[in-house]
């Protein structure tokens, strides 16, 4: 294997602190709001919490994964609704569920480089709110019509259009090139890994469980900020044991040996979050306090297509990556945070960096990685309790686990998260 | 033809009634003058000639008693702290009566006098003590929007005197009437008039709606940097306060353990001090004391009273608070008079006037004021929740014959933290319209 | 004394419409001392959403500046309807609208609203009206719309009529800032009504616009309005906020048009124009 370059040496990205709104399950609570309504709410979240009222930022990064048209510049027009100044740039990113994380990434980097003292990265997506777009046939024809010059040839047009051509096209949670939705994916691979029903449900338990007590001592009074009348992530069941999950039918899947339910898969959500980096020169201006370094990232892809490798299996080989540049071991971090894409994401990437074989012949390791304290894994709960709204979960794990850096007064986290179309976008935080 | 009103709203009816309407009570606005009209100032106390001298400068025409004229009088003020003697109260009649006569709407008649509590005469004492019996007689004889109040100073500064006289001409004191606040020595003044509270740094507690949310926006207006908290769980009120005026939001429950080491933290690392803070959140869980629960006494004395103590002892320790700040409390008439429902309630805000007599007492050195506010029946989410004929009841049964407003007891708040008023501690000041409850 | 009306629910303005015709008016000086009171209304966050959603405001716990007048409006038609109320209910136009908030309302507010009338005057060109909305919240006054309609009639060429401010300000932007361009479509008028409730014939279709004496539909005026406080909202405080308008011409449906505006630290001055700036549609101006 080539020599990995080492990261340039650059000053320091602080996480200084997030906001998001309560993540809602699709359909419900935010079932009327917009993205934009959603990230400007979490923006100006942010603003409140630290004083940013009329502030000119460096950037604004951040993105949906389920967009509209319209909202092509999304995050711009979010910024021109916000108490930020309007002076202050801002784009749009979308990497599936790895957005959020890589829109931090992009800011971090700026930050490291000088080009920018200030950022904000965050995320959005509405599963309730989705874009419906007309179908391909009734597209092609409006087009055609649209560039006909003669009544005649727009008639001509239209003519060619089906009844079924009127219904519309709703975007589907499904793989353009395998047509298999990301369930399916995931149920494949776990069936590979002989992922047992019992420890997903046993990952899912402890996601509510750890998300309740985080709520409960106030572990999320400065990371989130209520929004229409939801002031706590309400797919959260403080009270669901093992035993209910337990009772759940499979939905992804087939016969014997389907394990996933909606217990331990996360549910359709809404939501946004945003987190604030900076210089530590901007930091000591603005009397913040760092809560951890943004130290290093990185991404990987799989072929799921043709290759032999599962959907949501590319952190797995992020994290190797990244591990041998930074010079550390997998068990050399505080705190894990592995997104909750399922909990049989969690328990393969897992599992994978233990098997010997996976570690020799994927990723050209003499050694596997090894086994984590899984007393230190996704601590504050993650996406199977609070809910995955794509775009925004990158910015709600990256604020959580530099809080909980901050607590325990230092330490090192990663942060792991898989994407759609087979690709993983990972981090370590240090504070 | 059918009245098309009726047609619209004949359904809809449900009663038509007709509605006297209360006088529209003067309201402090910046830069607008103390007093439209000019200010009879008598009673040759030790205070008259400087009260003169500074609304001299401060633009405001006084008069004295020798000056016949039957001009609208905006504000008296009878300065008898030299009385020492019953029969020097007649001044206050020979004087008072006829310049009550010509009283503006909205105009103020100010007493001052000594505080009994430094005298040791008798005749002096009870003389002096007789200056509040004249004072919240006259604040219900008067009408408009007029209120009466009484100065008692307990030294010889006019500074703190001062700071007094100028909060009950403004309209900061709009429901304030038939009350005594009592001043000690001081000669701070305010070094900017339009922004009393230029460069401090206040929180606000309870800060996200109704009268903290006021609370929050008056002291910005004044000029000081605020820290607005409320629960976790009203952060989005919460944020447009803190972003409409500026500020920053910090949500944190004011009953959890730490609470008072989060505020400290959040308020003297991102701004840098700690100047001022008002314990305004509240809640009540009224219920009869023989059906009263264990979760609506604890909650109510903990939320309204314990976790004041506790968020003190971080405000007050090493790096909190910085010495000549200001802390005030947000009491309630039920708290002196009592309510009916109301035995936890009426306990945590009593309880809350005894922690302002002592801390008051123990943080003069510092010159840190200790002070709070007793609200009486001030419109709001809490006050919409009591019945319709009690609720009207409250509003009218005061000397102004209306409820007050969230502005009012901020405004008063916002005195207690101006630096002019160093010389008021330990003070418990009624906004309440000189309510007949507890009075 | 005043006579007050409490209504136990909003009145149905279809049904007014319906019947708005008979109202003719009557050559009273004075309007009736008359207020309607409804207590207690709940804001619907799907309504609320859609309304957000069309004049671009983001919806976020608090009401929109402009969002009250929607409440008040049917209690305003309430008045305009009364017997002894001396302008006739169709035809009259909105001249002039004065918005205070005193502070702002949280979607989950139980809002109070009283309308009443007052100042009944001569206009050039008719006479004109007040019809004031206040919204208070457990009692305190929170939100207060003054709308000012005109019916034509007997002019009065020495009247008194309030004047938007002088727009000088606006002059430096003229050419660099270009402001918002709003394609209006001509069933901007159906569509605002679906959710104003005000379905008044001048703004519903040119067939139903003509007999009023209008060549088109023309857009609501708190519709424009709407927009552009929208578009200027996030320079604006939620607080402490007087917000007025005057609308000069109306905006025939459909049609092109913009804003242009100068933003200062404590005021916004803004002038809704014809796309070739000839036409001046309303003038909008904010302090706080």
């Amino acid at each position: 294997m080539a020599t990995q370059p080492s990261p340039r040496k650059a000053r320091r990205a602080a996480v200084l602190g997030g906001n998001r709104i309560p993540f809602a399950r699709g359909n419900g609570a935010y079932a009327k709001a917009s993205n934009q309504d959603m990230l400007t709410a979490t923006l100006d979240g942010l603003v409140a919490r630290y004083g940013l009222a009329g502030e000119r930022l460096g950037e604004v990064v951040a993105g949906a994964v389920l967009k509209h048209s319209r909202d092509f510049n999304l995050t711009r027009e979010t910024v021109l609704g916000s108490r930020l100044d309007p002076h202050t740039p801002a784009y749009d990113v979308q990497q599936a569920c790895g957005t959020g994380l890589e829109a931090a990434i992009l800011v971090a980097n700026k930050v490291a480089l000088g080009q920018i003292e200030v950022g904000v990265a965050g995320g959005v997506d509405s599963a309730s709110d989705a874009p419906i777009a007309v179908s391909e046939g009734l597209r092609h024809t409006l087009l055609a019509a649209n560039r006909a010059k003669t009544l005649a040839q727009r008639a001509k047009a239209m003519a060619g259009l089906r009844p079924g051509d009127l219904l519309p096209s709703i975007p589907q949670n499904v793989e353009p090139r395998t047509g298999l939705s990301m369930g399916e994916h995931m149920a494949i691979t776990a069936e590979r890994w002989g992922i047992t029903r019992e420890a997903q449900d046993e990952l899912a338990a402890a996601s509510h469980q750890h998300l309740a007590a985080a709520y409960e001592r106030g572990f999320f009074d400065d990371l989130v900020t209520p929004y229409l009348g939801v002031t706590r992530d309400n797919n959260l069941r403080p009270d669901g044991g093992v035993e209910k999950l337990a009772k759940l039918k499979p939905v992804f899947g087939k016969g014997q040996n389907a394990t996933m339910t909606a217990g331990n898969s996360t549910p359709l959500t809404d939501g946004a979050s945003t987190v604030l980096i900076a210089s530590e020169e901007w930091a000591s201006e603005h009397h913040l306090t760092p809560l951890a370094w943004f130290v290093d990232a990185e991404t990987a892809a799989v072929d799921y297509v043709n290759g032999d490798e599962g959907l949501l299996m590319a952190p797995a080989y992020a994290v190797p990556r990244l591990l041998a540049r930074n010079g550390l071991a997998l068990q050399d971090f505080d705190f894990y945070e592995i997104h909750e894409a399922f909990a049989a994401t969690v328990l393969t990437t897992l599992k994978a960096w233990e098997d010997p074989d996976f570690c020799r012949d994927r990723l050209g390791l003499a050694e596997p990685l090894g086994s984590i304290d899984r007393a230190r894994l996704n601590v504050n709960g993650s996406s199977l309790a609070a809910g995955h709204p794509f775009a925004a979960t990158g910015g709600r794990i990256l604020a959580s686990l530099a809080k909980a850096l901050h607590e325990a007064g230092g330490g090192r986290g990663l942060i792991s998260i898989c994407a759609a179309g087979g690709q993983g976008v990972v981090a370590i935080l240090e504070a | 033809m059918t009245d098309l009103f009726t047609t619209v709203v004949r359904s809809t009816v449900a009663k038509r009634v007709g509605v006297p309407q209360p006088t529209s009570l003067r309201r402090y606005e910046p830069g607008a003058a103390l007093c439209a009209d000019p200010v009879l100032v008598a009673g040759s106390g030790r205070f008259e000639a400087g009260l003169i001298s500074w609304l001299t400068t401060v633009g405001i025409a006084t008069v004295t008693n020798d000056e016949p004229t039957s001009d609208r009088l905006g504000a008296v003020i009878l300065d008898l702290s030299a009385a020492t003697d019953p029969s020097e109260l007649d001044q206050l009649r020979v004087i008072g009566a006829p310049a009550v006569k010509r009283l503006a709407r909205n105009g103020r008649v100010v007493v001052v006098g000594t505080d009994p509590a430094t005298l040791t005469d008798v005749a002096a004492v009870s003389t002096q003590r007789a200056l509040e019996g004249v004072v919240r007689s006259l604040g219900k004889e008067l009408r408009a929007g007029a209120t009466a109040n009484l100065i008692l100073a307990r030294g010889e500064s006019a500074a703190g005197v001062q700071s007094a006289v100028q909060f009950f001409l403004s309209g900061r004191s709009a429901y304030v009437d038939g009350q005594v606040v009592r001043v000690g020595e001081s000669t701070a003044t305010n070094p900017d008039p339009l922004r009393p509270l230029t460069g401090k740094v206040a929180v606000v507690t309870g800060a996200a709606r109704g009268i903290g949310a006021e609370i929050a926006t008056v002291l910005a207006r004044d000029g000081a940097t605020v820290v607005a908290v409320d629960i976790p769980g009203a952060g989005d009120a919460l944020a447009t306060v803190a972003n409409d005026i500026g500020g920053t939001a910090l949500q944190v429950d004011v009953t959890a353990p730490d609470a008072g080491r989060r505020i400290v933290e959040h308020a003297t690392g991102r701004h840098g001090t700690l100047d001022i803070v008002v314990h305004n959140a509240g809640i009540t869980r009224d219920k009869l004391f023989v059906n009263m629960d264990d979760a609506r006494w604890q909650g109510v004395i903990d939320v309204n009273l314990g976790s004041i103590l506790r968020m003190n002892t971080a405000i007050l320790a090493d790096g909190g608070m910085t010495d000549g700040g200001r802390i005030v409390c947000v009491a309630s008439i039920a708290g002196i008079a009592g309510n009916r429902g109301q035995t936890n309630y009426g306990a945590s805000k009593a309880g809350v006037i005894g922690l302002v007599d002592a801390l008051s007492a123990q943080l003069g050195d510092r010159g840190i004021t200790v002070n709070a506010v007793a609200p009486g029946f001030i419109e709001t989410a809490m006050t919409a929740r009591i019945p319709f004929a009690t609720r009207e009841i409250g509003r009218r049964m005061n000397s102004l014959q209306q409820g007050g407003r969230p502005i009012d007891v901020a405004e008063t708040i916002a005195w207690f933290a101006q630096p002019g008023a160093a010389a008021v501690t330990g003070q418990v000041l009624r906004v309440c319209g000189q309510s007949l409850l507890g009075a | 004394m005043t006579s007050v009306t409490t209504l136990s629910s909003a009145p149905d303005l279809r049904r007014l419409y319906a019947t708005a015709a008979f109202h003719r008016g009557n050559d009273r000086e004075t309007v009736p001392d008359e207020r309607v009171v409804l207590s207690g209304i709940r804001v619907d966050l799907g309504e609320l959403a859609d309304y957000s959603r069309l004049c671009g405001f983001s919806l976020t716990g608090i009401l929109p500046l402009t969002y009250p007048h929607l409440l008040g409006f049917p209690l305003q038609m309430a008045v305009m309807a009364g017997d002894g109320f001396p302008l006739p209910l169709l035809g009259a136009v909105h001249v002039e609208n004065v918005i205070t908030v005193h502070r702002p309302l949280q979607a989950d507010d139980r809002l109070d609203l009283a309308v009443h009338a007052q100042n009944l005057r001569p206009h050039r060109r008719g006479r004109q009206v007040d019809l004031v909305t206040e919204v208070s919240v457990s009692g305190v006054p929170a939100w207060r719309g003054v709308s000012t309609y005109l019916a034509r009639g007997a002019e009065h060429p020495d009247a008194t009529a309030g004047h938007p401010p002088p727009l000088d300000g606006l002059e430096p932007v003229t050419g660099t800032a270009p402001g918002p361009v709003w394609h209006l479509g001509e069933n901007t008028g159906r569509a605002y009504a679906a959710l104003s409730g005000d379905w008044n014939p001048i703004h519903v279709h040119a067939l139903t616009a003509r007999p009023l004496g209008f060549s088109s539909a023309i857009a609501h005026g708190m519709f424009t309005y709407a927009r552009a406080v929208a578009t200027l909202a996030p320079r604006v405080p939620d607080r402490g906020v007087t917000s007025r308008v005057w609308f000069r011409k109306p905006v025939r449906l459909p049609s092109t048009v913009r804003l242009r505006s100068v933003v200062g630290p404590a005021r916004t001055l803004s002038r809704l124009e014809s796309a070739d700036a000839e036409v001046e549609h309303a003038v909008l101006e904010q302090h706080w």
